[in-house]
């Protein structure tokens, strides 16, 4: 008797269970008319065989809940679930999405590799590279495009097929979603709620090998893609580096010969320079005049458009070595080629010294500085002793003048800022007055060459509480 | 599940909320006897696992009303009797049986 009791109890207490956490609020009062059921159907003799069979004709808790909480929303009550979100749905469409057209790309990229592989060794200089792989990977991308939309027409149908029969697809299953009968309908619904309609919970288990299976298609693919593009352009890649370096090797060629102030260069090198509108002469002159001491390359540009090909290669001529930075100026050296031409057969046809207009200004020496810093700290009715005593205290002062000074710099009207960058290359802090050095960048076109141009500032540095503060500021250029 | 025990499941629903609330537009009933009653008619009689959900959404639905009852047995029971609501829903129901019911026999007299 105890033990067919126990067995009713543990039932019901299992049944309530089941209803509470699909959300039928009174679970209590069917358990109890349950309870009144059994008893009946039991005779009240509470006999272990009576009982059990009473029980079994109720089935098994969890799936007599399931009846209860879907029978709630069999005739479209308020407050069933609802449809989950169009994004939420998308989302899963694009889980299917990867799981079908995921493998053939994971083919396709590959195929195109092996493609440019193969083009490598046919590819001519006329056409090129990817001139030898339009065709090929057109047709690949054709192939592929038509594919995706079979696909997609497919996918789509299917999907309506498997919500029609009440079946989640993969994709939905890994966005978490399911599909429910709501009041006679079909509905694409959270898998949270699955519980809440009498459907038993979401096996993610499949779901997460094809949430996996996506991700790894979509590594792959990119993994895929960057050695892809390398083998792509590694034939033009070291051509152009080619050629580049021929640009550059000319340029230092004219500069080891107008520095070496050899007189018979200059006869030698004057063809070069024959398209450029300057002469070699003019050009050595140049770095005679200004006291150029060295050159140092300063980027380049290079160039392919249709069957002509340009190199722009920006050196710097350095100049007043003893200046508290050293400072430079820019020289903008244009190459044009037909295209496909052996590598070193540049023609100079432009060359532009210093195209901000500005010589190199050597900037103030060390000992220039000093006197300027000097004559300030006399204006200001200040004395030079006045310095900061340790050196852990003018590391502090250095510190904060350069970030005042930059927050100065950056936000002042008096510095252009059209199309230049000013940033700050150096400090150098004179106990309470500070030199700053600085240099405005004019961004080439294109954004793979810039010059720029120092400007020396001196700024007067007040203590305030601990904190450097910038108060004024002289140009010293 | 193979396709026939597909379409008598979904016939099978309608019917059993039609015999339940008919049954209880004769008389008051508690579940166990509606059971019973739906067992005496026969193959087509439904089970405990379904006459309670039944019940409990036709009970949402406001089609029954139901009361406790604490008999001298010492075995409460919950007693569902049909509404206004029920009793019209039941006419329309039993009118579209009855509609049902002719076109298959008209039907089935072509044959």
């Amino acid at each position: 008797m105890n033990g067919d009791a126990g067995a009713l109890e543990r039932y019901l207490a299992e049944l309530r269970g089941e209803l509470r956490a699909r959300g039928v609020d009174d679970a209590g009062d069917l358990a109890e008319e349950i309870r009144s059921h059994v008893r009946e159907a039991a005779g009240g003799s509470g006999d272990e065989d009576a009982v059990a069979n009473a029980l079994a004709a109720f089935g098994p808790p969890a799936d007599l809940a399931a009846t209860v909480a879907s029978e709630r929303f069999a005739g479209g009550l308020e407050g069933g679930p609802r449809q989950a979100g169009i994004w939420h749905r998308g989302l899963a469409g694009l889980m299917d999405a990867l799981l079908v057209a995921g493998p053939p790309v994971v083919f396709a990229i590959p195929a195109i590799t092996w493609l440019a592989w193969v083009a490598r060794s046919v590819a001519t200089p006329e056409v090129g590279l990817s001139g030898a792989l339009t065709t090929p990977t057109s047709l690949i991308g054709l192939s592929f495009t038509l594919a995706m939309a079979i696909w997609a027409f497919v996918s789509a149908r299917g999907n309506s097929r498997a919500v029609r029969a009440g079946r989640p697809t993969t994709g939905m299953r890994a966005a978490g979603l399911t599909v429910a009968d709501v009041g006679g309908k079909r509905l694409v619904v959270p898998a949270s709620t699955a519980l809440a309609v009498g459907l038993p919970p979401v096996r993610r288990r499949g779901a997460a090998i094809a949430g996996v299976t996506a991700a790894a298609v979509i590594v792959l693919a990119a993994l895929a893609w960057a050695p892809m593009m390398s083998i792509i352009s590694a034939r033009s890649m070291t051509e152009n580096q080619a050629v580049i370096d021929a640009g550059v090797g000319i340029v230092r060629g004219l500069y080891d010969a107008a520095l070496s102030r050899d007189p018979d260069e200059v006869a030698s090198l004057e063809p070069v320079f024959s398209k450029s509108g300057t002469t070699f002469k003019e050009f050595a002159a140049g770095l005679t005049t200004d006291d150029i001491r060295g050159y140092k390359s300063g980027g380049t540009e290079f160039r392919s458009v249709g069957a002509t090909e340009s190199l722009v290669v920006s050196m710097q001529e350095w100049a007043a070595p003893d200046s508290v930075s050293p400072s430079y100026r820019h020289v903008l050296f244009t190459f044009v080629r037909p295209a496909g031409s052996p590598a070193s057969d540049w023609t100079l046809v432009k060359v532009v010294r210093d195209p901000l207009g500005r010589p190199p200004g050597g900037g103030p020496s060390a000992e220039e500085a000093r006197g300027l810093i000097t004559e300030l700290v006399n204006q200001a009715g200040l004395s030079t002793d006045d310095r900061v005593a340790s050196g852990a205290e003018m590391m502090t002062d250095s510190f904060a003048a350069t970030d005042a000074a930059k927050g100065l710099l950056r936000g002042s009207t008096e510095v252009p800022t059209q199309g230049r960058v000013p940033s700050i290359d150096s400090i150098e802090l004179d106990g309470r007055f500070a030199m700053v050095r600085t240099t405005e960048w004019w961004s080439h076109v294109g954004g793979d060459l810039s010059v720029g141009q120092e400007r020396h500032y001196v700024y007067r540095v007040l203590r305030s509480r601990g904190k450097a503060l910038v108060d004024g500021r002289e140009l010293v250029e | 599940m193979d396709g026939f025990s597909t379409w008598m499941a979904q016939f099978r629903k309608g019917l059993v909320e039609l015999l339940i609330l008919q049954l209880l537009a004769e008389r008051e009933l508690y579940g166990y006897l509606v059971v019973q009653e739906l067992k005496d008619l026969g193959d087509m009689a439904a089970g405990e696992a379904t006459v309670y959900p039944v019940l409990r959404r036709l009970e949402s639905s406001g089609y029954v009303g139901s009361r406790w009852v604490h008999e001298d047995s010492g075995n409460p029971r919950k007693y569902y009797a049909i509404t206004d609501e029920g009793r019209a829903f039941l006419a329309r129901a039993l009118a579209e049986w009855d509609k049902t019911e002719s076109v298959v026999r008209a039907l089935r007299g072509r044959v």
